[in-house]
Formats: C-alpha cells, sequence, structure tokens
C-alpha cells in the first residue's frame, strides 16, 4: 500500500519541476503600455491596497485610497487582481488601457463549506441535520467558554452552566438524555477529539453542530451525544492581522434563597416545639433556650459570604501568511473574582497553528496550552444556608475564636467563617495540546492524511488546614496537609483516504481511513496529619492507642514535609483504555440534486470482554434538492428548499468504567471489607462485582427527516427537522435487588427514546444602512422510558436525604426518564376534628397524626392506607418545548443585540423548599415559613411547624413541585464601531466598544433561584437542590484589530 | 485489481488481529475472581470480608444503623436532643416508617451482602487446590462461612416476616430476582446452616479470637429453637428440647461479675470468658486499616460530651430500681450502677465517680444516661473508639436455658440459674417466687436489665407477645408493625417478590 504511494508522489514531484523549468522564460519578449484602472467591490466602493500583478512577472503595484491603480504593462498581458477576503480575478487585457474591476466577496462566491468528520462538504450537498454556528455571535458573550457563548443559537441543543463558580464548566446536550452515562457531546477541534472549555470564543473560525446519527455516524461510538465540529481561525495569506480584544465585567447576586432572620427563627423553632408539645404531651420536648433569650444576634450569612464578583479578560492574536504559509498565534487571559469569598479562578491559554504546503504536501500544526488556578470556597454552601442566624461568627471563648454551633446548643452546622479562614486549597490544571498531520495529494481526486494528536492534562490538588474547629462534632484536632495529582493523557493516529471525483452530472467522494486512540491515566496523592498514634498494653492486656501531636513545627506550614513525624497516608491508582475504529464514507450526487450518503464504521473498545467488544454503526442519508429541479418555480418566493431523510446507528460505552467487563476482587483493610481478629487488623478480600456480565455495546438509533428551506431571495432561511432517537442495550447502573448483596452493576438494560421537532428560522435583511438579523428557533422533546430491565422497575433519583432518602423522582417504562412520583396533596386540615374526620372506609384514620394545620394527603388507589402505592406520576423535569430568539441589527457604526430563550411545559421539584421549609426539626429556615398555617392565618398552603413532623408533611409530595417554565433575557448588547475613514489616520483596521448585561431579567413562576439549572445524573432533571445564587452581570469591553 | 482486494483483506485482518491485542488491558492493581482462590490466605481474606458486614459501614454508621433498626423501636429508650434530628430514625421509634426507609434498608442490604460474602467462601473454597489448603482447615472454614450465613439469616428472618434464602453464589442475572420464602422454611434454612457452624472449634487461638466458635453455633441455634417454639405452637415441644440441647452444648464459658461486666462494653474486657461472640473493633491502624467507631459519642448523653442520641427511659430506670436497695452490699441490683448514671447518691458521693465529677456537677437535673458503651476516662471521649459490642453472651444462654425449662414446666430447674445471674451480676438475694409465671415474669426482668442497647428487646417482647401491651401507645399496631416491611430498594428491583409495585 504505502510503496504504491511513493510511486504516485514521485512522479507527480518529477512533474511538477519540469512544469517550473517551463514557465519561467516565457515572459521576458514584450513591448509595454500605460495601463489605468480601478478596483472596487461589488457594492462599488473603492478598495484601497488592493493587489495588481501582472501575471507571470514581479511587475505590480497597490491601489490608491480611491482604488485607482497606474501600472506599465505588455499590451497582451493578463492581470491578476486580489485583494484579502475577496476573490482573485485574472483579466486578460488584449490591448485595453483602462480596466474596472469588481471584486466579489469571498463569501458571495464560493459556495459555503461545512466541516463534517474527516473532511469538509458543500453545505448544499449536506444529507444530515446540521446547524452552523454565526462565530461573531460567539464572541459577543462575555465568557472564556465558547459551549455557553453557543446558548440559544440551535435548535435542539441545550446548554447550561454547570454551577456558577468562578471556573466552572458548561454541561451540553444535544437532542435530549439519551444515556445514562455522560450526555456530553464530542467536540472535535481542528480535527481531533479537544475539549471545548480550552478553545478561546475569539479564536474560533467555524462552529458545526452535528446532530442526527448521519452526520455523526462517522465519530461512531463516541457520536451518540451528537458532535460538536470547531475549527479555529488560521491566518489567510496578505497582510498580518493583530487583534486585541478585552473585557471586565461585573458579577452581582441576582436572586439568593431569603433566609428568616433571628426573630423569624425563634418563632418558628418555638412555635414547632409548642405544636409538638401540645399534640404529644406525654412525650414533651423542651423548648430550646434560644428561643426566648435575647443574645442580640441576627447574623445573615449569605450577606456575609458572598460580593460582587469581577472578571477581566484580556486576548491577543497575530494572524497572517503568504501563498504557501499561514498562521496563527492567539493568547488569552482571564481572571474571575466569584462572588463567594474564596472563589477565584484564572487562565492562560496560548494557541499557534500553521498550514504548510509544498508540492504535493500540505502540513497542518496546532499547539495548544492552557494553565488555570481555581481557588473554590473552602466551606461548604448548605453549610452557610444551614447555619441558625442566632449564631456569631466570632466568639472569644472558643478555643479558635469562631462561635461554634453545638457548643451555643443551636443546631449542628459548620461556622463556614472560619472553614473560610482555615482552610486553603487550590487547584491547578495544565492542558496540552499538539497534533501535527500531513495531506497528500495524490492525484487530483485522491487524497491521503495521516495524522497523530496527543492530549494531556496534568492536575495537581493541594490543601492544607491548622489545628482548628468550626463544628464542636467534627473538630480537627491535627494540622493536615494533602497534595494530590494527576495525568491523563490520550494519543489518537488517524490514517484517511479520500476520493473525489466528478463524472458529468456524477459526483462521487468516498473516504475511507482508520483511527487508533490510547489513553492513559495515574494519579496519586499523599497526606500528612499532624498527629502520631502511640500502642501500649492497657491494664487488662489489650492493645490500646492514643493519638498525640506530632509533625509540624508551626501548623501553618503546608508542605507535606513540614508533616514529617505524623501520620502519613497515600493513594494512587492507573487505567489504560484503547479504541480502535475503522471507517469509510460515500456521498454520491447526480446534478447537484439527488444526493445520497452511507457510512460505516467499526469501533472496538478496551472496555469489553474479547466476545462483545466490536461494534458496527452504520448510516444511509439521502437528500433532495427539490429548488433545482425544472418543475420548480424559479419566480416564486422560495429559492431553495431540500429535502432530507436519515438513519444511523452509534454506540456509546461511556458509563462503563475501564474494567467493569471482569469480575474484580477489592482488597479492603477498613470496616466495610475487612475484620479484626485477635485485636488486629484482618485485611479482607471478596469480588463486590457479579461475574459474567456479558456487557455489550449501548447503541442509539436515530432518524432525522427534514427540511432546508430558502425564501424571499434567501433573506429567510432555516430548517426543519423531526427526530426519533431510540437508545437500545442502555449502559445503567442498575439498582440490583439489595438482597443480592452486590455493588450495583451497570447492565445493558432497557430503551429509551427521544422524538422531537427542530425549527430554525433565520431572517436576514439590509434596509440602506440599517442592518438586521432575527433568528428564532423552537424544539420539543419527548423523552420516554420504553423499556427497563423488568416490567415495573423504577431507577430512583438521588435522595434528597442522604442521597437515598427523600426521592422524588424515578424512571419508570412508558414515562420520561425523570418522572416525578409524589404524593398527592388536597389541601390543609383546617381543625383537629377535620383531621380526625379523614378516614378510609372502616373508620381508620388515614393520617392518624394529622392535626389542624396538616397537610391532607390523598389515599389515590382508595386501599385505606396512604403509602408509597399511592405515590402519583406528577410530571417530569424535562421540557416539553424550548424556545430562542435572537436578534442583531446595526446602523452605521451603532450594533445592538439581543439573546432570549426560555423552556416550557415541565416541572421542578423545588429541594430548598423540602430542606427549609419543612420545619420538623430545628435547623434553618426560608423565610417563606413566617406564612406558615397557624389558627390565625389559614389561608396558607405552606402547613403548620410541628418537631418532628408527625404527619409526613415534609415528604415526598407534589406541595414541593412547581412549575419550571421561563423566559428569560439572556443578553442584550449595545456596541459602536469608530468610523474606517477616522481610524485609517491611526493606521487601525477595525475599533469597536460595547457593553452589555447577561440574565437581565426571567419571567417564571418558579419560587426557586433560578429555573435553569444543570443536574449530573439525568435521573436528576429538574431536581433542584442547586444553592448556588442567580448572578447577573455588567460587562463593558473593547475590540480592536490592526 | 482482485490482487488489490485480497492484499487488502490480508492488510485489514492483520490490524484487526493486532488491535485484538491493543485492545487487551487489565487492571493494574485488582485480581479477578477467575485467578484469586488458590489457598487458604485467600478463603480467610473473603471470610474477613463476611464479617465485615457486622459494622453495616464505616465508623459512624454501626452506631446510626444498629441502634436506631434496633433499639428505637422498643419500650426501654428516649430518643436523645440529637437523634431528633433524624426522621428516618424518628419514624422507626414513632412507627410512622414506610419501606422507604433507609436504616433498616441498609440494615438488610449489609445482612445481604455478608451473605453473598459468605457464599463466595462456600463456592470457591471447595475449589482450592489440596496443596493450598489442608483439609481440616477447608471444613473449619466452610463451617464458618455456614454459621455467618445463618447467622445473617437469622437477623433478617428475626426482623422481617418473610425473607429471600440466599443460599447460592450469584454469577447468573436471571438468579438476582428471586421470591420470598414463607417463614417455616427460612427457619429450617436457619437452623441448618447454625447446625453445620456447630462443626467449628470450641476456641480460637490468641490470634483468630472474635471468629466464630462451636458456642456461638449453638447458641444461635438455641435462640432460634426457643423463638420457633412460641412461633410454632404445634411443634412447641420439639423446639424447646432442641434448644435445650443446643444451650446446654455451649460450654466453657462463665459469668464474669463487678468491673469485669461493665468493662465488657468499654473496651477493657474485651472477648473474657463471658463472651460468646462479639463485634470486634481495634485501634490498629497500621497499614491504613480502619476498625474504630464513635459509638461512645453516639451513646454519651450531650451533658457527658456525647451527641446524645439514646437515652434509658423511665420504664427501664423503674425495672433497674423496682426490687429497691436489696442488694448484699446494700445499693440497688449492680448492674443498675453497671449500666446507668443517674441523680443517685452513688453517684454524687463526693468521690468524682464519673470521670473524676459528680452526677450533679454533669447534670443540671435527674436525666438518667447510659454509663454502657461509654469510656472509663474523660481523654478517651475525644479519641477514636475501640469498644467492641458484645453480641451473644454466656448469661443470654443461662437465661435462654431458664426460659426453656420453666417453659417445659421446671422452674425449679430455671430458679437457681436465674438466682446464679442476679448473684454474680447484680450482687442480688434469690428470687422471690417459685410459679411457673413468676420465673417468666423474673426472667423478664433479669432479660431487661441485663440487655440494655444489646438489641435483643425486640425478639423478646415479640416473643412473648407483649409488643402491643408495651407499645401501643406509641403509634405500634399489631399484625402491622410486627416486622419491618420489605424495602423499597428490593421492591423496585426485584420483580419476582410479587409484592405491590407502584405503577399507574
Amino acid at each position: 500500500m504505502s510503496k504504491l504511494k511513493k510511486n504516485f508522489s514521485l512522479q507527480r514531484v518529477l512533474l511538477l519541476a519540469l512544469l517550473f523549468v517551463c514557465l519561467v522564460p516565457l515572459s521576458a519578449l514584450a513591448q509595454t503600455i500605460q495601463l489605468t484602472g480601478t478596483v472596487t467591490d461589488t457594492k462599488g466602493e473603492s478598495l484601497i491596497g488592493a493587489s495588481v500583478l501582472e501575471k507571470g512577472t514581479t511587475n505590480g503595484c497597490i491601489t490608491d485610497i480611491e482604488g485607482n491603480f497606474t501600472l506599465t504593462v505588455s499590451p497582451n498581458a493578463t492581470m491578476i487582481i486580489s485583494y484579502v477576503g475577496y476573490v482573485t480575478q485574472e483579466i486578460a487585457l488584449n490591448g485595453q488601457k483602462n480596466i474596472k474591476v469588481a471584486l466579489k466577496d469571498d463569501s458571495e462566491m464560493l459556495e459555503e463549506v461545512v466541516v463534517i468528520g474527516y473532511g469538509t462538504m458543500k453545505k448544499s450537498d449536506m444529507t444530515g441535520a446540521i446547524s452552523s454556528v454565526d462565530t461573531e455571535e460567539l464572541t459577543k458573550r462575555a465568557t472564556t467558554n465558547p459551549a455557553e457563548a453557543l446558548q440559544g443559537k440551535i435548535a435542539g441543543v441545550n446548554i447550561m452552566k454547570s454551577g456558577g463558580n468562578a471556573g466552572a464548566g458548561v454541561s451540553v446536550k444535544i437532542r435530549g438524555v439519551k444515556s445514562f452515562g455522560s450526555n456530553e457531546p464530542l467536540y472535535i477541534i481542528d480535527g481531533f477529539p479537544g475539549d471545548i472549555d480550552n478553545v478561546n470564543p475569539q479564536d474560533i473560525q467555524s462552529m458545526e453542530v452535528l446532530k442526527d446519527g448521519a452526520a455523526a455516524a462517522i465519530y461512531g461510538s463516541v457520536a451518540a451525544n451528537g458532535v460538536v465540529i470547531i475549527t479555529t481561525k488560521n491566518g489567510k495569506k496578505g497582510e498580518t492581522h493583530i487583534d486585541f480584544n478585552t473585557y471586565v465585567s461585573m458579577t452581582t447576586v441576582a436572586n439568593k434563597l431569603d433566609m428568616v432572620n433571628a426573630e423569624q427563627y425563634k418563632s418558628t423553632i418555638k412555635a414547632m416545639f409548642d405544636n409538638y408539645n401540645a399534640q404529644y404531651p406525654e412525650e414533651m420536648e423542651t423548648v430550646p433556650a434560644y428561643c426566648t433569650s435575647n443574645t442580640g444576634v441576627n447574623t445573615d450569612w449569605q450577606d456575609l459570604m458572598l460580593r460582587t464578583g469581577l472578571s477581566q479578560n484580556y486576548m491577543f492574536s497575530v494572524r497572517g501568511g503568504s501563498e504557501t504559509a499561514q498562521y496563527s498565534v492567539s493568547y488569552n487571559h482571564a481572571d474571575d473574582k466569584g462572588i463567594f469569598l474564596g472563589n477565584n479562578f484564572r487562565q492562560d491559554n496560548a494557541r499557534m497553528k500553521m498550514h504548510m504546503s509544498k508540492y504535493i504536501f500540505d502540513v497542518d500544526a496546532n499547539l495548544s496550552f492552557r494553565y488555570t488556578k481555581s481557588h473554590q470556597p473552602q466551606y461548604n454552601l448548605r453549610e452557610m444556608y444551614h447555619s441558625s442566624p442566632l449564631m456569631p461568627v466570632f466568639d472569644e471563648n472558643e478555643k479558635y475564636g469562631y462561635a461554634l454551633a453545638g457548643s451555643m446548643g443551636l443546631p449542628a452546622a459548620n461556622n463556614v467563617m472560619a472553614d473560610h479562614h482555615f482552610r486553603q486549597a487550590e487547584t491547578k490544571k495544565f492542558y496540552t495540546n499538539a497534533n501535527v498531520s500531513v495531506g497528500m495529494k495524490i492525484t487530483d481526486y485522491l487524497n491521503f492524511k495521516t495524522s497523530y494528536a496527543y492530549r494531556g492534562t496534568h492536575y495537581r490538588y493541594t490543601q492544607h488546614y491548622p489545628d482548628y474547629t468550626s463544628n464542636s462534632q467534627n473538630p480537627h484536632l491535627y494540622p493536615y496537609s494533602y497534595e494530590g495529582t494527576y495525568y491523563w493523557e490520550e494519543q489518537v493516529i488517524d490514517n484517511v483516504l479520500n476520493f473525489n471525483k466528478e463524472f458529468g452530472k456524477h459526483s462521487v467522494t468516498a473516504m475511507v481511513g482508520s483511527s487508533i486512540t490510547a489513553t492513559k491515566y495515574t494519579d496519586n496523592g499523599v497526606g500528612v496529619e499532624g498527629k502520631a498514634t502511640q500502642y501500649y498494653v492497657d491494664g487488662n492486656g489489650n492493645l490500646a492507642s492514643k493519638d498525640e501531636p506530632a509533625g509540624f513545627l508551626d501548623p501553618n506550614f503546608t508542605t507535606i514535609d513540614s508533616g514529617i513525624g505524623g501520620t502519613f497516608s497515600g493513594d494512587g491508582t492507573q487505567y489504560k483504555y484503547n479504541r480502535a475504529s475503522f471507517f469509510g464514507r460515500v456521498n454520491y450526487s447526480y446534478a447537484g440534486k439527488y444526493l445520497f450518503q452511507a457510512t460505516v464504521r467499526r469501533d472496538g473498545s478496551s472496555k469489553f470482554g474479547s466476545d462483545n467488544r466490536w461494534g458496527t454503526f452504520p448510516s444511509v442519508a439521502v437528500g433532495w434538492r427539490i429548488s433545482e429541479e425544472d418543475f420548480f418555480p424559479k419566480e416564486g418566493f422560495v429559492n431553495n428548499l431540500k429535502f432530507r431523510a436519515s438513519w444511523g446507528r452509534l454506540g456509546n460505552e461511556n458509563a462503563l468504567g475501564y474494567y467493569d467487563f471482569q469480575p474484580l476482587i477489592s482488597n479492603s483493610n477498613r470496616w466495610e471489607g475487612g475484620y479484626v481478629q485477635g485485636g488486629n487488623a484482618w485485611q479482607g478480600s471478596a469480588s463486590w462485582e457479579m461475574e459474567n456480565r456479558g456487557l455489550k455495546w449501548e447503541t442509539t438509533d436515530t432518524k432525522n427527516i427534514g427540511f432546508d428551506y430558502g425564501m424571499f431571495d434567501n433573506r429567510l432561511t432555516g430548517s426543519i427537522n423531526y427526530y426519533i432517537n431510540q437508545t437500545e442495550d442502555l449502559l445503567i447502573t442498575k439498582r440490583l435487588s439489595p438482597s443480592a448483596g452486590y455493588e450495583n452493576p451497570i447492565l445493558n438494560v432497557g430503551k429509551i427514546r427521544n422524538n422531537g421537532v427542530e425549527l430554525e428560522m433565520n431572517w436576514s435583511d439590509k434596509v440602506k444602512d440599517f442592518e438586521y438579523n432575527i433568528g428564532f428557533n423552537f424544539s420539543t422533546t419527548k423523552n420516554e422510558v420504553v423499556e427497563l430491565a423488568s416490567k415495573g422497575q423504577a431507577l430512583p433519583s438521588t435522595g434528597l436525604l442522604y442521597d437515598t432518602d427523600h426521592v422524588p423522582a424515578y424512571a419508570k417504562e412508558g414515562k420520561p426518564i425523570s418522572g416525578f412520583y409524589l404524593y398527592r396533596t388536597d389541601g390543609i386540615f383546617q381543625s383537629d376534628a377535620e383531621a380526625a374526620s379523614y378516614v378510609n372506609k372502616d373508620g381508620e384514620r388515614l393520617l392518624p397524626n394529622a392535626k389542624a394545620g396538616d397537610i391532607r394527603f390523598v389515599d389515590l388507589n382508595g386501599d385505606g392506607v396512604i403509602d408509597e402505592n399511592d405515590k402519583d406520576y406528577c410530571g417530569t423535569g424535562i421540557p416539553k418545548f424550548e424556545a430562542n430568539l435572537n436578534f442583531s441589527a446595526s446602523y452605521k457604526g451603532f450594533d445592538l443585540s439581543f439573546s432570549m430563550g426560555g423552556a416550557f411545559g415541565h416541572k421542578l421539584y423545588n429541594g430548598n423548599r423540602y430542606f427549609y421549609e419543612s420545619m420538623s426539626a430545628p435547623g434553618n429556615h426560608l423565610s417563606s415559613v413566617a406564612n406558615a398555617w397557624s389558627p390565625t392565618n389559614t389561608h396558607t398552603d405552606i402547613p403548620r411547624p410541628v418537631y418532628n413532623d408527625p404527619n409526613g408533611n415534609s415528604r415526598e409530595s407534589e406541595r414541593f413541585l412547581e412549575n419550571g417554565s421561563f423566559w428569560r433575557l439572556r443578553q442584550a448588547q449595545i456596541g459602536y464601531t469608530l468610523p474606517k475613514s477616522l481610524l485609517k489616520k491611526l493606521y487601525i483596521e477595525k475599533l469597536r466598544f460595547y457593553v452589555s448585561g447577561d440574565n437581565l431579567f426571567t419571567i417564571t413562576g418558579y419560587n426557586g433561584v433560578d429555573p435553569e439549572f444543570s443536574t449530573s445524573s439525568p435521573l436528576n432533571s429538574g431536581i433542584d437542590r442547586y444553592i448556588y445564587p442567580f448572578t447577573r452581570s455588567y460587562t463593558v469591553g473593547a475590540q480592536l484589530t490592526f | 485489481m482482485k490482487k488489490l482486494i485480497y492484499i487488502a483483506s490480508i492488510c485489514s485482518a492483520m490490524m484487526f488481529t493486532s488491535c485484538e491485542d491493543f485492545l487487551t488491558v487489565s487492571s493494574p492493581d485488582k485480581v479477578t475472581t477467575g485467578n484469586f482462590w488458590k489457598s487458604q490466605k485467600e478463603a480467610e481474606a473473603t471470610m474477613a470480608s463476611v464479617y465485615a458486614q457486622l459494622y453495616h459501614g464505616d465508623s459512624y454508621a454501626t452506631s446510626e444503623v444498629r441502634w436506631p433498626v434496633e433499639a428505637f423501636r422498643t419500650d426501654l429508650y428516649n430518643m436523645g436532643t440529637d437523634a431528633i434530628n433524624y426522621q428516618t430514625w424518628t419514624d422507626i421509634y414513632k412507627f410512622t416508617y414506610t419501606n422507604g426507609n433507609t436504616q433498616f434498608s441498609y440494615y438488610y442490604q449489609d445482612l445481604y451482602r455478608g451473605i453473598n460474602f459468605a457464599n463466595q467462601v462456600l463456592e470457591y473454597v471447595p475449589q482450592i487446590p489440596a496443596e493450598g489448603i489442608s483439609e481440616a482447615k477447608r471444613n473449619e472454614l466452610l463451617a464458618e462461612a455456614h454459621f455467618m450465613r445463618g447467622y445473617y439469616h437469622l437477623m433478617l428472618v428475626l426482623n422481617w416476616k418473610e425473607i429471600i434464602i440466599r443460599d447460592k453464589y450469584l454469577t447468573d442475572v436471571a438468579d438476582l430476582n428471586k421470591p420470598l420464602s414463607d417463614r417455616v422454611t427460612c427457619w429450617n434454612f436457619v437452623i441448618e446452616e447454625l447446625k453445620a457452624g456447630t462443626a467449628l472449634p470450641a476456641t480460637r487461638p490468641g490470634t483468630e479470637l472474635g471468629r466464630a466458635t462451636a458456642g456461638a453455633a449453638q447458641a444461635y441455634l438455641g435462640f432460634a429453637y426457643l423463638t420457633r417454639a412460641y412461633e410454632e405452637s404445634s411443634k412447641e415441644s420439639e423446639f424447646l428440647s432442641n434448644a435445650l440441647t443446643a444451650l446446654n452444648a455451649v460450654n466453657g464459658y462463665s459469668l464474669v461479675s463487678g468491673d469485669k461486666l461493665i468493662d465488657m462494653f468499654n473496651g477493657r474486657n474485651k472477648n473474657c470468658e463471658e463472651s460468646i461472640f462479639e463485634l470486634q473493633y481495634s485501634s490498629d491502624n497500621s497499614n491504613g486499616a480502619r476498625y474504630y467507631s464513635w459509638m461512645h459519642n453516639f451513646i454519651a448523653a450531650g451533658e457527658m460530651g456525647g451527641w446524645d442520641e439514646i437515652l434509658p427511659n423511665e420504664f427501664l430506670m423503674n425495672e433497674f430500681l423496682k426490687e429497691g436497695k436489696i442488694s448484699t452490699t446494700g445499693g440497688y441490683d449492680e448492674r443498675a450502677y453497671n449500666t446507668i448514671f443517674w441523680k443517685d447518691e452513688y453517684w454524687n458521693d463526693g468521690t468524682g465517680k464519673i470521670w473524676g465529677y459528680e452526677y450533679d456537677e454533669l447534670f443540671s437535673k435527674n436525666r438518667p444516661a447510659f454509663r454502657r458503651f461509654t469510656p472509663r476516662t474523660l481523654d478517651e471521649m475525644g479519641e477514636r473508639c475501640n469498644f467492641n459490642i458484645p453480641l451473644m453472651r454466656y448469661v443470654n444462654v443461662l437465661l435462654m436455658k431458664a426460659e426453656v425449662l420453666n417453659k417445659q414446666g421446671h422452674p425449679e430447674q430455671a430458679i437457681p440459674i436465674i438466682n446464679d445471674i442476679r448473684r454474680i451480676h447484680g450482687n442480688m438475694p434469690p428470687m422471690t417466687g417459685s410459679t411457673q409465671a413468676e420465673v417468666q415474669t423474673q426472667i423478664e426482668h433479669e432479660r431487661i436489665i441485663e440487655f440494655p442497647l444489646e438489641s435483643y428487646r425486640w425478639y423478646d417482647l415479640r416473643r412473648w407477645g407483649k409488643l402491643s401491651q408495651q407499645l401501643s401507645q406509641r403509634g405500634f399496631v399489631e399484625g402491622k408493625h410486627n416486622f419491618f416491611p420489605i424495602p423499597l430498594w428490593e421492591v423496585n428491583a426485584n420483580p419476582a417478590l410479587n409484592n405491590t409495585v407502584t405503577e399507574e
């Protein structure tokens, strides 16, 4: 194979050399004329600095400020007129002495080319559901993450920030939840899998989202969640461009949990105990002393820990190149001060891209490096919300100077200010990406490309605290230091052969290739605690021990060495993960009207045993450009209409662990797996996982039909898609029958289906100097669990209480993956008599402990008892439809844009109300408890406070379920670009200033902090235990190009 | 062209073959079940994991699962001021629990995990090649695994009315779902397992102290028969005599007295001559070992710097004090002092009996608190705790024997046993009364004051049919709360249960 290629290339080199030799002498013999001319664009505006060259010579000049030029040339010369960003024209003079040249804009002339997997394609030939992103839009959001800037721009793509801390990532979902594992799409950056966080939005040349199976199938087993293809900017031949962008952004808290003040706190707790004691006089509980004492303390813990955030971003790039080589270098620095004390994030991101061509070779290389340093709050936000307003921050009587809830008789909670003060931790990450590829034009129609890519992430984490106490139940008696590190690396080798030829009206593109991926991971950590264990034999001959301080000459020393003499601990492991893939694609089009595409990919993964290792993932797609047909009215309002249909299968195995295919013996020298004999540790080993699970690929079957359209001279463009995705052999962590005694394994069970309609429309027009663009997209999602391991199986979401208790949502057959199954409520009992008369047909009380002010739960199945069987399906956290509206306009130098979006038809389970509105134990509460039922406040839906909640008012019920629909102004921006005539004198090409605001308003009926939040597991969709305040930010920025 | 295709297919075949090697990875630090069980060493290691499930998890979990599940629903305790913050615990205390209650779900899950590991021993130990293990040791390990499998099933049968019997090592997904067995079948299985356990050695060498012995197997066998005698009245006499045979076979143990007794509960007298089976803890933390607990903090009252989770209630205090100060030393039953701190001249005699303090210096009012499972010195409160938890004591064997004999119509044979216990443990004079009923009443009294925090009370009350009498005013409903419901986790995951499943 390779020898064959070598021969081809040699021939080619010889041929080229011959041509060069022949060309040189031709231009030497001629007479001359004086040529004048003007160069403009198609709108008639003169182009300054356009290059005019007599073909085959070095004779040339540049146009002046009016676009005119004068040059002495040979009368039969051919002139080459070029200008950056315009299509180069050649004009044979044939004796003319004056020429007028109107250059066409690059983009007007060329058909739009779209990057697809392992190649590019004319947009008109596309058969898959692919959405391209206007990259200019991307640069508008004040963010370092392009995924965040993508929010609301594409139908069927759901983007949410995962937590609001500085440095938090973004979660992206394409076309609903398809897997119980990760639902994040595959990102291909400049041809290789990558991490979108590592790309600066300003560096992006183009971004394509492959939504259906046919488009993504070429990535086979890694593309089940869709693919986002990003191409970064490169220089163009011609002038060197220098860009400088900067912004400063201020973040404020727009919405937080509204907690009780000291007086409300005391009265709520007191009412809680009074109500209890009235109901259970024989088991009186003492009303805590703090309910009646007056200490004058009223701490607003959120106020103390929150501040105004500030982020700064500076981005600099240089791009340029010649005929044979182009380059781009960029650098970005961002500094983020989060809204919580102790939250800071910083990043530096440098990227270099090169392209060189010589003879038949094309060489591409990319190198990027990103460094991040992040400090996350060293206290638990839940503790902050949980802390009583009666707890002061400081207490001189305490050893460490900070007040302790436990010593004051208040409900246990950490003093978060003490945690903030004493603890320190830092995470640093170093991301390296490097790749190089060599392409060979074997013939006009045959191209071979081989490439190598390396990705590495180095992570370092350090943590330290001296001895201190923030919670009397959990004192830190000794200083502690920890350092942990991991290194993750991935190497990819691709070989791709492309064939591209037209035979008359037949056009054929074909590709075959292979890809090998090897991933390795190593982690280790070491910790030291400033104590030593002294062993001794006690009076009875038993081994006993005692801990004493050791090491740490100064408790504030942070290194591992500072703990020498103390107790060390360490851990570390590794894994290897390999994949091999073979793939091919054929595209055929007839007369540019009838389009056909077929792909197949075969993937092998080391996550499976040898029997089930390989998966084959085919796809086919057809397209019909109806508007190219003769019968299609040419003068109608529709200019462009294309029909597409596709089917494809995609694989997924990311829910699996690296060695899940084999049952492993786990060692343990602790409670969970070891024991004690003869007074000494007895290390244990056992298999915690089931043998013989026969794991295989999870596959997603996707079908898509759609239309692309252009109307009113292509002022209105867009597409409509309908899709059905069905995932089979789902890899689910199956909650085994606990009587099996195993860890819950991942098994291939069940089916899940998503279907929906997506509509994208974009109206673009220009009225004199007023240019505007309105984009609207709309998508529906219907998610259904079609089948689970067995009829009636229910997969629980994460419980709000200790993860396993108070479980509001389950995945069950016939309903969405996260369906809320809750008790129904029917108002509040207004009197004890009313509560007592709530009986079943045998006259037994349905709610035996209910009193006035308690919730009337419904015996839905009418079996005379209220139990788990009365829980009813109450909706899902997955929105029925989502819509977004984007508007941008410019007039002369001014521009304005805004972006709105919303989701509708879903429910949210307000977990924070369960935590802070239950009024059953003396923790902190939401201020809404002021509206709790009492004999004097009966028109309310919040039940009475009662200690220990005898009626179970806070059980999983629709009490905490709310409508999740919202509409939000995500961003608005106003900018001004200085006029060119002014800038020219300063040698500046472009200068724009802008101000923008993010999250300016939200219309919603939801009572929580923010109706839009992401959850770690799809089973938890819509369960709001998200306790990060909702933020609003204001940005000022400048964009400068030389 | 043909040739090309031929070459191409050979090339790709070669690529696929080398791919197979490339795609074969193995864990860098774990072995697989297939190549693990080579010798006695591995069998012993798996046995450790079998016992480990007695802990119910980590340093906190033992206390937070064991006492809420086993103690809170009985009539001897008040919940402490911290315990009431945990809804799942109060639900058990007040009988408002549903089958979703996590505490008894963990309890259930851990027992079955122990059973699964015991099944691994029973599956693989017979396959260990002869050069790796002696036949005697092989048989001993099998007997030990049978005992533990029987013990865990016994605990299940004591807490759930019907259970799933897990009598084989599960390797097939199809075997995961199994229905409940009726109670008689469950009991028969438990008894066969415990019988197999009686082949264990009578004593353990010092290095193996704490592991099951023949005595432990006989004691639990006796307990199982005694409980069955009440449940299956048609076979009462058969089960009583089987119980007696088993209890009589518990030899080589004796009662301890005075400080030796309280020291069984504070880490100073572990695995002593009265101890038959104990949950083992250790301070050994070499090589990352972790076998400590915080049970001392869990049990200790708030006034003593503990977390205040569980306290003796009035009923229990009355039981301790009701015979009055008639002991040979002129005080109450010695077991009261060995179990409780309360407002009494004994604890306020000016000698600082509670860690150097008087009761009144620590407690502002009379608030009885447990002495059991609290340390001897204040210093130890801040330390990790290595106390063992006695699971079966010889005194229990003796009291069960007395109960069997009395029920067989021989109160006169029961009385000397009771009197021995009263003398040695309580410094108390012989009991009064001699009828079968009086002896039964005396046994009930002795069991209440012997076993606080030792988890037997619920099983005693049910055996004697006294649950309603003692607990109905707290929410107990006969027929509904005698056993826990099968946990929701099981219901949701195991369709073979034929149990109701929430469906709409």
